[in-house]
């Protein structure tokens, strides 16, 4: 299976540059060129580029679909997983690998843990679309659909959790970028009311030192367990709707 | 931030959470009738945590709101939703009609459906009543357009 991992775009993205001299070409020619072009739109093979060639590629890869219609079927569909199972729990297992590696501070750790769960909070109401050939539905492709208010930030936390996970480097700009403006992106997705905070299995009733337990926990090489960590962060979550006007 | 906007504010996102999730999996399940159709630009569904509402569209165009009142029945989500919502109300627009349709499910001994303001349908639990209620919805919709 040849699913890539899903890139983020904006929206309206959706443009007509044609590959009109490529038209009459053999499906099979067809084919092996969309393999190419969905290599080169995946998050992954573009963390070494500038921010701005994630939209410049997923736009050619939109327009070479439209080119091809005949050939590849384009599905959208609201986002499937769920988000604390198969989402928010496995970043926290990287999390915790990567501070006991070492390539992650547990400050920094606590902040993006922080921004992945507001992430998390604007992903359900989404929308994903899933491009695949009609004959060859195996190699398809995964789009994250995000509205152009919010893209700036969501697309620079998933470049920055890329280049975390597969190069093991912090991008401390972009990290500089989620501080500043946190805040705006929760107020723009409240605003277009596609923000729900996630709540935790069950509300245990206590409040703790979210920061100090990272370091404790995390110095002494013991997992942190992530469902405190989700009631911290939909407690103060809550405590932001409760005061936002 | 006390204990009591806290917990109450816990129980209404587990419920809009938990249908969103339900209405979804209705969408991908390809024997179901239910199919739908994004709001704008990507959104499929709109939260609204002030006004307690979640909004969706169904194919071909219906509009469809749901407001949720909490309960202070349970203390998690996992058991039983229906111990968090006292009160489902299920409203919808058809295309070039002002006034929705109502739709009430209310906890109680037993849980009761109606159909504006009418009793229609006793014992049902929260889940199956939405989905009773989308599914008229949608038969008035193909009877009438």
């Amino acid at each position: 299976m040849t699913t890539t991992t899903a890139v983020t775009i904006p929206w309206p993205e959706h443009i007509t540059v044609g590959y009109t001299s490529d038209y009459f070409k053999p499906e099979e020619d067809v084919i092996s060129k969309w393999r190419g072009i969905m290599n080169k739109a995946s998050l992954l093979n573009l963390l070494d580029y500038p921010l701005n060639e994630i939209e410049k590629r997923v736009n050619e890869l939109y327009s070479f679909v439209h080119t091809y219609e005949d050939i590849f079927i384009v599905e959208r569909r609201p986002v499937s997983d769920n988000m604390l199972k198969d989402h928010f729990e496995k970043h926290y297992d990287h999390l915790n690998k990567l501070v006991s590696d070492k390539i992650l501070l547990p400050r920094d750790a606590v902040k993006i843990g922080r921004y992945i769960y507001l992430y998390d909070c604007v992903y359900p109401h989404l929308s994903e679309d899933i491009i695949k050939p009609r004959k060859n539905p195996e190699e398809s492709m995964r789009i994250l659909v995000i509205p152009s208010k919010l893209y700036n930030w969501m697309v620079r936390l998933d470049y920055l959790w890329f280049k975390l996970l597969i190069k093991k480097k912090l991008d401390r700009d972009i990290l500089g970028y989620l501080d500043e403006n946190y805040e705006r992106f929760m107020k723009d997705a409240i605003k277009l009311k596609i923000f729900l905070p996630i709540p935790p299995k069950k509300l245990h009733g206590r409040r703790f030192d979210l920061e100090e337990m990272f370091w404790r926990t995390w110095f002494r090489k013991v997992e942190v367990n992530w469902e405190y960590i989700v009631e911290n962060f939909y407690r103060e979550i809550v405590s932001f709707l409760l005061t936002y006007e | 931030m006390n204990s009591d906007n806290s917990y109450k504010s816990f129980i209404l996102h587990s419920c809009l959470l938990r249908i969103m999730d339900h209405l979804k999996s209705l969408h991908y399940d390809e024997c179901h009738w239910l199919y739908l159709k994004e709001l704008s630009g990507g959104v499929y569904f709109q939260t609204d945590w002030q006004r307690q509402t979640l909004k969706f569209r169904l194919c071909p165009d219906i509009r469809v709101e749901i407001e949720v009142h909490p309960s202070g029945r349970s203390s998690t989500v996992d058991v039983n939703i229906d111990n968090c919502a006292q009160v489902l109300s299920i409203r919808a627009w058809y295309p070039n009609l002002d006034d929705p349709v109502v739709y009430k499910w209310e906890y109680g001994n037993p849980c009761k459906l109606k159909k504006e303001d009418e009793d229609w349908i006793t014992d049902i639990n929260m889940l199956n009543a939405l989905e009773r209620a989308l599914e008229d919805i949608m038969k008035s919709y193909n009877c009438s357009f």
